[in-house]
């Protein structure tokens, strides 16, 4: 189901978050709501005490929010706005009359909330695969997409979180990411911004995905 | 793999709820398949077809492999879990189904237009809750390993299991613990010798019991303590 499809059936009212601001809390009350991201950057946390958090996920412009509380009464997470963003705010029941309609976009719906499921495993299995820089890598290339026709395609893919929120969701600490990240820099295989980066060389990093050492890889001209 | 394709008795099947009106009072609903210990459900690589399978009896390792590495064990599922939920979307199975020990599983229609006027798909709300229910329990898989200590790992593991048992309505407390020591090594992300070192450890504080498969937890709060972990600070260091 796409934002077109949404906005055609008038289904959604917009929300507008501040960065910093809260789309909900954990423990707060679903009310069936659901959220498509027009445009911005969040991320999906557990806060658990001490001021630590579990980060979940984080969600970008096309990504739904709320899919994994169907059902259910409370926010199992909370979800805070890392940059300014726009929401549609759909109500569960108003979807699913929409789907008795056109049992098309059941299906739809079906095949994304299943892709959520294959996504979340995908993440699990980065996880196990040792490496830190392999986790970081395949984070990147995750972020940035499917390859582009032509390398001086590559676009430039946003990282609106901080070092803390990616090493809270890869399981390592700031310092590690930040070398890691600067390491990638140095031998020119990405270019770093202020709030993204741009693939300098995909076969360097997909060598680095499948294992091979950072200190070992051939240095780029 | 499969050995043998029967016809389904539903009526008799204690979990034929949890098929949401897929399968009970339309005994043609779906398929059972037997499979035996250590044999595949599927694999890597094969089709997806419309159907979804239902854990009759017995369980299930789920492996995956990220881009060009060893594949890990990433789940485990149990009766009456459902399997395939994650390939609703795709043309190929990502993930590879074994079973622990002999099973009986239930293949049952998802695709509301495939067999319409003569099967009952799985009705819509109930697959959404269904799917959503999954994410929750793959996010919070996969938030175990962010956990740098295997301690917390191994807490979130019995309590993860535990907690399936009370969403279908058993004790939190007791319940068989069908994989190896190998499968809970690769699982957690440690080594076997590992995984036998924290059950032992588990077991001289006195957080649970073992029986050959057959475990009791006699501590859920400690075990909750130890799963939400050890202050920052010592995390921190870990990774």
């Amino acid at each position: 189901m796409t934002a077109l499809e949404l906005a055609q059936c008038q289904l959604g009212s917009q929300v507008q978050l501040a960065r910093g601001e809260h789309l909900f809390q954990m423990g707060a009350a679903a009310d069936g709501e659901l959220y498509f991201v027009r445009s911005g950057h969040l991320k999906i946390y557990q806060p658990c005490g001490d001021g630590v958090q579990r980060i979940i996920d984080f969600s970008r412009p096309g990504d739904w929010l709320g899919v994994d509380t169907i059902g259910e009464q409370y926010r199992h997470a909370s979800a805070q706005a890392l940059t300014d963003c726009q929401l549609d705010v759909v109500q569960y029941r108003h979807l699913a009359e929409l789907m008795d309609e056109e049992p098309y976009s059941c299906d739809l719906f079906s095949a994304m909330l299943s892709r959520e499921i294959d996504r979340q495993q995908l993440a699990a299995a980065i996880l196990r695969s040792a490496g830190a820089c392999q986790r970081i890598v395949m984070f990147l290339l995750q972020r940035a997409g499917p390859a582009p026709q032509a390398p001086m395609l590559e676009a430039h893919s946003p990282l609106p979180m901080s070092r803390q929120d990616i090493s809270d969701y890869l399981g390592l600490t700031p310092a590690t990411v930040s070398r890691t990240l600067s390491s990638l820099k140095r031998n020119g295989w990405i270019s770093l911004g202020q709030r993204g980066f741009v693939v300098q060389s995909r076969p360097a990093l997909e060598r680095l995905a499948a294992g091979a050492p950072l200190a070992i890889a051939p240095h780029a001209a | 793999m499969i050995t043998s394709i029967e016809r389904n008795n539903c009526a008799e099947c204690e979990h034929r709820m949890t098929c949401v009106g897929a399968a009970a009072g339309n005994r043609d609903a779906s398929q059972r398949i037997r499979i035996a210990r250590h044999a595949t459900l599927y694999e890597a690589g094969d089709a997806v077809s419309d159907h979804i399978f239902n854990i009759r009896s017995g369980s299930f390792k789920v492996l995956r492999a990220a881009s060009q590495q060893p594949a890990h064990i990433i789940g485990f599922a149990l009766a009456p879990d459902f399997l395939g939920l994650d390939a609703l979307d795709r043309e190929r199975h990502a993930n590879t189904v074994i079973a622990l020990e002999d099973s009986e599983v239930c293949s049952v229609n998802w695709n509301r237009h495939a067999f319409e006027g003569r099967r009952r798909p799985v009705m819509r709300a109930s697959l959404h809750a269904l799917l959503s229910r999954e994410i929750r329990r793959e996010q919070r898989a996969a938030l175990m390993l962010r956990n740098t200590q295997a301690e917390q790992r191994m807490a979130d593991l019995l309590l993860s299991l535990s907690q399936r048992r009370v969403e279908y309505g058993h004790v939190a407390e007791q319940f068989r613990l069908p994989m190896s020591r190998c499968d809970i090594a690769s699982y957690l992300g440690v080594t076997a010798e590992c995984v036998s070192r924290l059950l032992l450890l588990f077991r001289q504080r006195a957080l649970f019991e073992l029986r050959r498969r057959d475990i009791k937890l006699l501590d859920l709060s400690a075990l909750q303590r130890m799963a939400i972990g050890s202050p920052p600070e010592a995390a921190m260091v870990a990774s």
